[in-house]
């Protein structure tokens, strides 16, 4: 992989406004909310609810963040940055490999904020559990740095972004982050069950709540990394014989 | 020598649109070639061929004997195409410095950004450039990797005057070099002042490949004009040394390769002609009329 090419990427996502704005300040604010209001409540024994909602905002930024970067391929292919790469010699490959390695990069800031945030709010955990679920969250956010890059190669650029936009209110509300799938209606919790955030979420709360039920976390974010994974191999070779 | 590049009987059809219609040209290393034609001749889909960015229907292009992928997967080829866009938010130095990683055997990207003229803006965003500055851009882009083959698409559209002075100073300096280049341009100036050897296209074909010099003489002419009674198109077209011929009302206007040939032709087969009058044309308006599209003498 070219290691410029993904410093450049990195560099021109963190810098963009909508990063802080959108990316790092959306879910900030969230749990500044959320975890203010109700923080104070306890889940478990001695785990209060503003830990869980930062580890669920952490794990809804940093999807956030790895979804929007695969989908800004979108936006260089309408506006012909793929074809002026094609002069080089770079290829398909080292192109999305740099898109999925980008994607988790930008995903580390948004989980440092987040966490940050929750410890100056007061929140403590053991160092391990610190390191696991900061592990657990940046690794879950793989599929959606695929998933991203599959929207990005199938959208136009205009529309990609209200796609995707779109695309995080099922994820965000059914995948349990903002609210807890007990809450909803049976059908919906059903639903909930298949979206990957549910179980970036199961993951990312295992080290503070406990939980079985880690190797279908695992299953399922690997077939919502498959799936895209395969898509984009697929789409890649038919949009380089059209370019 | 091997060529720098080979096309051979290259055919490209959109639709039912004829583009690229059996075009073949062999240039060898060094030389200096520009593609002229006016606009929708085929040379822009002939450089995305040559460039691997569109395939052929028919026919075959090496670069170096290589394929066009090859070819620019190792770096040979540094190009600048039309509609190549740049990153709106990375830096002029940003993105030379990118292709400088992205090439194996890279130029120093300070000495790309002083040769193509863009120092002065290097850490603009790109998104912030006039066109012309963005050509200068994309030029520096096609340096970076010490290509053997440049091809430009149009290099200096969008600049200005002086930008397009400059542009064609620091070209200089690159084919001083020795370094093959292959450029499109409608500008026949362009093509008379900086190529060794132009290759007219019209149509899709290739109508003449030639030293700029023997080229200037296929194309500048002389225009006879005279009142011709009872004569056809079709026929004065035929007369020696007559390229083109456009009969309005018995008024012919016979542009001409050979004009001394033309009016002992043209006296001999019609003898009635009158008010002749021989005028030398200019290069522009010679190439003009000889690239110009036929439809327009059908309209009138």
């Amino acid at each position: 992989m070219n290691l410029d090419y993904l410093a450049l990427e990195i560099k021109r996502i963190v810098r963009s406004p909508q990063f802080a704005l959108f990316t790092i300040g959306m879910p900030l604010a969230m749990f500044l909310l959320f975890g203010g209001i109700f923080g104070a409540q306890e889940i478990a024994p001695g785990i209060s609810t503003a830990t869980v909602t930062m580890v669920n905002m952490a794990a809804y930024g940093a999807m956030t963040a790895a979804l929007f970067t695969g989908t800004r391929v979108a936006t260089e292919r309408t506006d012909g940055w793929q074809r002026t790469l094609r002069l080089t010699p770079m290829r398909a490959p080292g192109y999305l490999m740099v898109k999925v390695a980008a994607g988790l990069f930008v995903a580390l800031p948004v989980l440092l904020v987040i966490f940050a945030a929750g410890a100056i709010r007061g929140i403590r955990l053991e160092t391990g559990q610190w390191l696991t679920i900061f592990g657990t969250l940046w690794l879950g956010t793989l599929p959606f740095a695929v998933l991203g890059l599959m929207i990005g190669l199938f959208g136009k650029g205009d529309t990609v972004q209200a796609v995707t936009g779109a695309l995080m209110l099922p994820l965000g509300m059914f995948g349990g982050l903002w609210i807890p799938l007990q809450v909803l209606p049976g059908w919906m919790n059903t639903a909930g069950h298949l979206m990957p955030t549910y179980w970036l979420g199961e993951i990312g709360r295992a080290p503070v709540l406990g939980g079985s039920g880690l190797v279908t976390a695992v299953g399922v974010l690997a077939a919502w990394l498959v799936v895209p994974a395969l898509v984009v191999m697929a789409r890649f070779r038919l949009d380089t014989a059209r370019l | 020598m091997a060529d720098a590049f080979s096309l051979e009987g290259l055919v490209k059809r959109f639709g039912d649109v004829l583009a690229v219609d059996d075009v073949s040209v062999r240039v060898a290393p060094g030389e200096v070639v520009a593609l002229l034609g006016p606009n929708g001749a085929g040379k822009s889909t002939t450089i995305d061929m040559l460039l691997g960015l569109s395939r052929p229907d028919a026919g075959q292009v090496r670069v170096a004997g290589l394929s066009a992928a090859e070819a620019m997967d190792r770096g040979m080829v540094g190009a600048m195409a039309q509609n190549g866009t740049l990153l709106r938010d990375a830096t002029v130095a940003e993105l030379v410095g990118l292709f400088a990683s992205l090439h194996r055997n890279s130029l120093p990207v300070r000495e790309v950004l002083e040769r193509a003229g863009v120092t002065e803006y290097a850490n603009r965003r790109c998104g912030k450039l006039s066109g012309g500055e963005q050509q200068r851009v994309r030029f520096a882009l096609a340096l970076v990797g010490d290509p053997d083959l440049l091809v430009l698409d149009e290099p200096t559209a969008a600049m200005d005057v002086d930008g397009r002075r400059r542009f064609w100073a620091s070209m200089r300096e690159y084919t001083g070099t020795g370094r093959t280049v292959l450029f499109a341009t409608h500008y026949l100036a362009e093509a008379e002042d900086y190529a060794d050897r132009v290759v007219l296209m019209r149509h899709g074909k290739v109508v003449a490949d030639g030293p700029v010099g023997e080229v200037r003489a296929a194309v500048a002419g002389r225009v006879l004009r005279a009142v011709v009674p009872e004569a056809t198109e079709a026929a004065l077209a035929a007369l020696p040394g007559v390229s083109r011929a456009v009969l309005r009302a018995r008024h012919a206007e016979l542009s001409c390769a050979d004009s001394d040939a033309a009016i002992r032709g043209l006296l001999r087969e019609f003898p009635l002609a009158a008010n002749i009058e021989i005028t030398a044309v200019g290069l522009e308006e010679a190439f003009i009329a000889l690239t110009a599209d036929e439809t327009e003498g059908a309209l009138r």
